[in-house]
């Protein structure tokens, strides 16, 4: 399922196989969103009717945009799925190994920028010491979980 | 690594929307890959060839690879002696 789930499109497979792949994924993360969405509703509702909390912009805001974007995953998949050139030419872009090469590289290079910005974070911090373990405990987790993967995709691949 | 995919393209009186529609890739990528500017993997490099009726070797110029497998070989064979 989890598989199935994070799956990428495969290069050569048909549009049927595609539209299967794309209906699977986009029925998963609306019914997803819209779940977390209600339960961050009834939280809030709960916390408010037990606690006297009024709910927060956030709160409010986060369930606002979960509930959007499943309607929104929902509606794009739909017009994909409703049209096969249309469906044929997502599925041509999202198999095409020149832009997943490109993506790649793209992730790849983000996560350096990250990496790099939260060093001078933690070098910065330095200054103030009351905040350098929040800084230096997602880098050093970055670092280890780098050498998992590799680890990992050395024995895989 | 230089091929020969524009002047096989040319040669079937084909544009390079065609030949992206047949080989299920961007027009993009076919643009990239006639410039020399990206090199396909072997799936595409295969399906290329198939696609004009030659070998990979008779589409793509490998300008000497990594190493040079003469001279590796020689010295592979002196370590072991």
């Amino acid at each position: 399922m989890l598989k199935k789930l994070f799956e990428r499109p495969k290069q050569g497979m048909s549009d049927e196989d595609y539209a299967n792949l794309m209906r699977y994924q986009s029925n998963f993360f609306t019914v997803f969103f819209i779940l977390l969405s209600c339960f961050l509703f009834a939280n809030s509702f709960l916390v408010y009717y037990f606690y006297g909390h009024k709910l927060g912009s956030f709160t409010s805001g986060l369930y606002s945009g979960l509930f959007g974007g499943a309607i929104g995953i929902k509606l794009t998949s739909m017009v994909y799925l409703s049209n096969p050139t249309t469906l044929h030419r997502k599925k041509i872009a999202a198999t095409d190994e020149r832009i997943q090469t490109a993506n790649q590289y793209a992730d790849a290079f983000l996560l350096k920028i990250i990496v790099v910005v939260a060093y001078l974070a933690f070098v910065l911090s330095i200054f103030f010491t009351q905040y350098i373990w929040y800084l230096l405990a997602p880098l050093a987790l970055i670092f280890i979980l780098q050498l998992l993967l590799r680890w990992f995709f050395k024995k895989i691949l | 690594m230089q091929n020969r995919i524009q002047e096989l393209r040319k040669s079937h009186k084909m544009t390079q929307a065609e030949l992206a529609d047949v080989l299920e890739v961007t027009r993009q990528t076919i643009i990239s890959l006639e410039k020399g500017k990206y090199n396909a993997s072997l799936f595409l490099a295969h399906d290329i060839a198939e696609f004009f009726g030659l070998s990979i070797e008779e589409v793509f110029i490998f300008e000497g690879g990594h190493i040079n497998v003469e001279e590796t070989i020689r010295e592979t064979k002196a370590r072991h002696e």
